[in-house]
């Protein structure tokens, strides 16, 4: 089995196992019944990548953006009061322009925009703590996008070029606290802090005659930490709207000051 | 003449001559024309473009002058603009558009509103990489803007964009210093001035049977400096690679002539000591077979090996011809044309411009002139394609030599396609061109 295959495997094994266990405490006590909370949602983010560290000094040499936009349906599932398991499935279109292959034969500077994928991936969300009209959250999520081989022309030279471009992979993880203020009766502003971690790998295979070469490129994101403000529109009890924004601060280098990226959240839930 | 060497003449030795002194002059500059010359380097753009790329999500937006400050404000506020900063002595400003549009699309649209003067994307500029060496504008070969090549009256004008495309190439890499080119040849003036730090170690002299590969005819010395002078130094010319290092092997005595024992010692000489990219710019209508196999040897060892075809108007040289271990090398000139002097064949790899090429020659061979030269012949051609498999090997330390063959025959301009399309018997795939050797080639949809 992939590494891919493995960590999806244990991502479902881990999303499973708290759906049952719950489940099977049920059989045995009278409690409330979980709540399933099935959701649509959008997101566009834009992260800055780093690739191809400094063999000597292990620093960052380049960086490009990864811009993903995507649209999921969430199945999220309260099975106790407080504590929310949920599982994704989506399609995001990743765009990993400005990446560079050097060590191709005929090195490659790939412009060629969003390759679109599925992306699936877990979520965790645990009440921590209630005090007057504010609630303590803990989240997580696990997010992570497998893209298909696209097939460009290597053109200008004196025999003809393919390139086989593949977004194997890109992994999302975040974790961290939320407070949420709910003294307003339909809007729940929060703000979120979380370790927010991506990496990620794309592989180009370039055939330029009778040469060939393959270039498999890591890509790390340079911010490491999130902090979100958004609200929850709650209009019924079976129905709420969250939209969220999320700046991830990163340094740019030895006084080079800081850089920004940014996310976007909109997501829609019904429950019953 | 030794013994030894009698004896080799008389089992049929083949004599080899070196296949560049073909044309050969000093140049006529004089010290105070060249102080003169020094204020008009040329600042040049690459005739190509370099890729162009702005700032993402960045926008300049220049207003017209009546347009109030509340009106600004208005219009930023209008189409949802992060102000980043104003650029008050030019009266613009730079802003950042939202998420959802493209920079593009948004100065397609700015520049449509009755507000604006202009709006440009925020333009990533890099600086040419125009080296300051004095004599630089006269090397056509690197960079051709059809100067004139020569400050004497009468000198030939160059066609545009009729090199190698040296200066793109530059901003991708100037080599290693860990990169060397052996130059088996006469030696190399390991003193002179546009040379002396480039010189990885006095060398061999197979001639002398000694360890000091001094140049006492010239030849080597416009080899080396055509494949590595120190570059950017404010003197004399530039190399097409401008850190790897040189390695002298002298195999031709002060008369040009080298025999085939000689370079085949130091062809293995070469390799062993550190060589990855060999240039022998000499030649004999004669099959030589212990060269052939010396540069077999190189070859099996992941040395690039350059060979000059040579200069007869006919078929092509050996060693070139043996192009199974090297890259055959035939001349083109300022025009792009084929020289009608240089030798031709299936052999044929590719061209490099190798009519009327200033180098480095011997300060103490250059009398009263500066210690420059031009040169005609595929001698001179063949450094220019062994600094380009140096560059390469620069940055693509991982590929073996018949990839790095490859990348410069299929990185080659066609120069010739109008009258024989596709490789040839003439230039082969082309005139090099380092540019496209080199510089990522930008894939898009």
């Amino acid at each position: 089995m992939t590494r891919l295959g493995r960590i999806s495997l244990i991502i479902l094994c881990a999303w499973g196992t708290a759906l049952i266990l719950p489940a099977g405490a049920l059989s045995q006590e009278i409690g409330p019944k979980p709540r399933w909370l099935p959701g649509l949602g959008l997101e566009y983010f834009s992260r800055t990548i780093s690739w191809d560290p400094d063999p000597d000094t292990n620093q960052d040499q380049y960086t490009s953006k990864l811009k993903a936009l995507t649209g999921q349906f969430e199945l999220g599932c309260e099975i106790r009061p407080g504590t929310t398991v949920s599982l994704l499935i989506g399609y995001s279109l990743s765009d990993l322009s400005g990446l560079i292959f050097r060590q191709l034969p005929i090195s490659i500077d790939y412009e060629a925009g969003s390759i679109g994928g599925f992306e699936w991936g877990a979520g965790f969300d645990q009440s921590l703590i209630t005090f007057g009209y504010f609630e303590i959250k803990a989240l997580a999520q696990f997010v992570m996008y497998f893209g298909p081989a696209k097939n460009f022309e290597v053109t200008d030279l004196n025999v003809d070029g393919k390139l086989e471009a593949q977004p194997n992979y890109w992994m999302r993880a975040q974790v961290g606290p939320s407070l949420v203020y709910r003294g307003f009766e339909y809007f729940s502003p929060f703000l979120s802090v979380a370790f927010n971690k991506l990496w990620g790998k794309f592989t180009v295979t370039e055939t330029v005659g009778d040469l060939a070469g393959t270039e498999e490129k890591k890509i790390s994101g340079k911010s490491v930490i999130g902090i979100a403000l958004g609200t929850t529109f709650e209009s019924s009890p079976n129905f709420s709207l969250t939209a969220q924004g999320t700046l991830l601060p990163f340094s740019r280098g030895a006084n080079q000051g800081l850089g920004l990226d940014v996310g976007a959240t909109l997501k829609a839930v019904i429950s019953f | 003449m030794s013994i030894r060497k009698h004896n080799l003449a008389l089992s049929l030795a083949v004599v080899f001559a070196l296949i560049g002194g073909f044309g050969f002059q000093k140049t006529s500059l004089d010290p105070q024309v060249v102080r003169d010359l020094d204020f008009s380097v040329p600042h040049f753009q690459d005739a190509n473009g370099p890729q162009v790329r702005y700032a993402p999500g960045q926008v300049i937006v220049k207003f017209k002058p009546s347009v109030s400050g509340l009106m600004k404000q208005s219009f930023f506020r209008a189409y949802r603009f992060r102000l980043v900063s104003r650029l008050a002595a030019l009266e613009s400003y730079l802003v950042e558009v939202s998420e959802s549009s493209t920079v593009e699309g948004m100065v397609l649209a700015l520049n449509q509103n009755p507000y604006v003067e202009y709006a440009e994307p925020n333009r990533l500029l890099r600086i040419n990489v125009t080296p300051n060496d004095t004599q630089f504008k006269y090397q056509y070969a690197l960079y051709n803007s059809g100067q004139q090549i020569g400050s004497v009256p009468g000198s030939p004008q160059g066609k545009s964009s009729a090199d190698i495309k040296a200066p793109p190439a530059w901003e991708e890499t100037e080599g290693r210093s860990a990169i060397t080119i052996a130059v088996v040849d006469t030696g190399v003036d390991m003193l002179h001035p546009d040379l002396d730090s480039k010189i990885k170690s006095s060398g061999r002299d197979f001639v002398n049977n000694d360890f000091d590969a001094t140049d006492d005819h010239g030849h080597g010395t416009m080899i080396a400096g055509i494949a590595a002078a120190e570059t950017n130094n404010n003197e004399g010319i530039a190399g097409v690679t401008w850190n790897c290092k040189v390695l002298p092997v002298k195999v031709a005595d002060e008369s040009g002539l080298a025999y085939e024992d000689d370079v085949a010692d130091g062809i293995r000489w070469a390799v062993d000591n550190g060589a990855d990219v060999i240039n022998l710019s000499l030649g004999s209508p004669e099959p030589t077979l212990l060269i052939r196999d010396a540069m077999k040897y190189a070859h099996d060892k992941n040395v690039v090996v350059v060979v000059a075809a040579g200069n007869t108007a006919g078929p092509v040289e050996y060693p070139a011809a043996y192009n199974a271990y090297c890259l055959a090398v035939s001349a083109t000139d300022y025009n792009d044309l084929r020289t009608l002097w240089s030798s031709y064949g299936p052999e044929i790899d590719v061209a490099a411009p190798g009519d009327r090429i200033l180098s480095t020659y011997p300060v103490n061979l250059s009398g009263p002139y500066i210690p420059y030269a031009y040169g005609s012949g595929t001698s001179f051609s063949a450094p220019h394609v062994a600094g380009l498999a140096a560059l390469i090997k620069s940055i693509k330390p991982g590929l073996k030599v018949e990839e790095i063959r490859k990348i410069i025959r299929y990185s080659a301009d066609d120069v010739n396609a109008s009258q024989f399309k596709g490789r040839d018997d003439y230039i082969g795939y082309g005139r090099i061109n380092m540019e496209k050797a080199l510089v990522p080639i930008k894939v898009t949809q």
